[in-house]
């Protein structure tokens, strides 16, 4: 069974090794995902032992971020803002999605025309954007808020365009992955400016 | 009409190859070159049960319903470095005073494991928690402090999976076709050193764990098993996905043993806002003719400063050898 087992692990760190996709390609968006879904210290690929010192620290650091996974600088009483609600903020509501990330998507499109805004959601949509000169073809820019926290996969752009054919407008099929992603690190550097003017 | 902008595009892509250093700065995860890091926590806790586990020990106090005081805290040390290559190696060692448990001395703690990293694969050897060995416990919600309030959870804690899960060993974990696969061995779960085994030992254990992302949820399977002293095996499963803002998971485990155990789990966790969390869980626990539930709810709020305050409450009901009923906990932590 030992036997067994070693083989297995060195066959699979020489074929990670190797460079292939197949094995060890995703690894890290992977981590990442489990630790969505059952939290950075509790992820069982990370390996922190239950009950050890590095467990108890990490849990404690978890709850000193809160659920923005941002330590604020500033100590605040305990539940002020919420005792305080109705007469400091009223109107208020929990957010279900990171508010830096939301208010630089804003910005990010801030000059088109939005069709779609759902504030409570983390969505928002534009108009169809069209090129001068080129009016055979358009297009959209649709982003959503995946996350509370100010992490890199916490926003998710869609850019979808249209041709024109005869009198109809048709999807191009493009994915524009490249431009999605220049357009994810726009709202990320920009949620960190804005997350750091918070502070 | 709504026109492009031309001069706008060209400086947003300059802005955004600006960015991309400095974005791949903020948010890379990659470790530092030769490090050590120190970094702790401490914790204050009042803590209410029916029998509290700590405190005064002596025979005409023992059985308390008091309220029990609790504090502790930790000074961990990191040591990392990276090889040219980008492979990653750590470990850590640290000086604690248990913050959840009765204790009566300080202790030195870790250097008794090494983890090598890279972008695609992960590997531990040293004193470890076998993989596969908790799976399907997705409704232990709150800390291990509300357990020190003494009422007791019966089927729900034996149905734990295999008896022996720490040990020295390795776990290994890389992706394969997308899925993240982790396996482990321990060459002595009864070892008396945390530096060393003797493959000879008879009393090994392995685990096997598949997560692998399905839709927006991600699914994993996983089994381990004992051999020696005692054979066991234990299988199960959970899938977590998020759903209205939330973070819903399921489990459910089942260990073939002397007595054969099932437990299943189910926890719901979210955030009234950026400071703010909270979480509720329920397991459910059958050993032979015995069966007990035990259900957790957590709210947690950060005040900045490092410094948080929770408070936990944990009810249990079903078959114990104690008595059941309703532990509470409440406190702050600081973390360093």
């Amino acid at each position: 069974m030992l036997k067994n087992l070693a083989f297995t692990t060195l066959s699979l760190l020489f074929l990670v090794s190797c460079g292939g996709g197949m094995i060890g390609g995703q690894y890290q968006e992977n981590l990442k995902r489990l630790d969505e879904a059952h939290g950075y210290c509790d992820n069982p690929v990370r390996n922190i032992k239950k009950g050890s010192l590095r467990y108890k620290i990490c849990k404690d650091k978890e709850m000193a971020a809160g659920a923005d996974g941002i330590v604020d600088d500033e100590l605040n009483l305990p539940f002020q803002d919420l005792l305080n609600r109705d007469r400091e903020n009223k109107g208020t509501f929990a957010l279900t999605y990171n508010r830096f990330l939301w208010e630089a998507s804003l910005d990010a499109v801030s000059d088109y025309p939005l069709r779609n805004i759902d504030s409570q959601g983390g969505y928002l949509e534009t108009e169809y954007i069209y090129e001068e000169g080129l009016t055979d073809k358009r297009c959209i820019i649709k982003i959503k808020i995946t996350s509370t926290e100010l992490i890199s996969t916490g926003v998710s752009p869609n850019i979808i365009c249209q041709n024109k054919i005869e009198d109809g407008w048709v999807g191009d099929k493009k994915p524009y992955t490249n431009e999605s992603k220049q357009l994810t690190l726009l709202i990320l550097n920009k949620a960190n400016q804005i997350s750091q003017q918070d502070q | 009409m709504i026109k492009f902008n031309h001069e706008r595009i060209k400086k947003m892509k300059k802005l955004i190859l600006m960015v991309s250093s400095l974005a791949a700065a903020v948010f890379s995860t990659s470790a530092a070159n030769a490090d050590v890091s120190v970094s702790g926590s401490y914790g204050l806790h009042m803590i209410t049960g029916g029998n509290t586990t700590g405190g005064d020990t002596t025979t005409d106090n023992v059985s308390t319903t008091g309220t029990m005081f609790l504090q502790g805290g930790g000074v961990a040390f990191s040591l990392s470095t990276a090889t040219a290559g980008g492979m990653s190696v750590s470990a850590g060692a640290g000086i604690t005073l248990d913050s959840n448990d009765n204790a009566s001395a300080t202790a030195a703690t870790g250097l008794s494991a090494v983890t090598f990293a890279a972008d695609g694969f992960s590997i531990t050897v040293g004193e470890i928690d076998i993989v596969g060995g908790d799976v399907g416990e997705v409704g232990n919600v709150a800390g291990a402090e509300v357990d020190e309030g003494g009422y007791g959870a019966g089927a729900v804690d034996s149905a734990t999976g295999i008896a022996n899960t720490e040990g020295y060993g390795f776990n290994a974990s890389t992706t394969v076709a997308g899925a993240t696969v982790s396996l482990g061995y321990l060459m002595d779960y009864a070892n008396s050193g945390i530096n060393n085994v003797e493959t000879a030992s008879g009393d090994y254990a392995s685990g096997l764990s598949i997560a692998l992302p399905v839709g927006s949820a991600t699914v994993t399977l996983a089994t381990a098993t004992q051999s020696g002293t005692l054979d066991e095996t234990t299988t199960g499963g959970t899938i977590s996905m998020p759903l209205e803002g939330m973070t819903v998971s399921a489990g459910f485990q089942s260990t073939d043993e002397t007595t054969d155990s099932t437990s299943y789990g189910i926890a719901i966790s979210g955030s009234l806002d950026a400071d703010t969390s909270w979480a509720v869980g329920y397991q459910s626990g059958e050993q032979g003719s015995n069966s007990s539930t035990k259900t957790e709810a957590k709210l947690s709020r950060s005040l900045g400063g490092g410094v948080s305050v929770y408070a936990e409450l944990q009810n249990t009901s079903g078959y114990t050898s104690g008595s059941v009923g309703t532990n509470i906990a409440v406190g702050t932590t600081v973390s360093f």
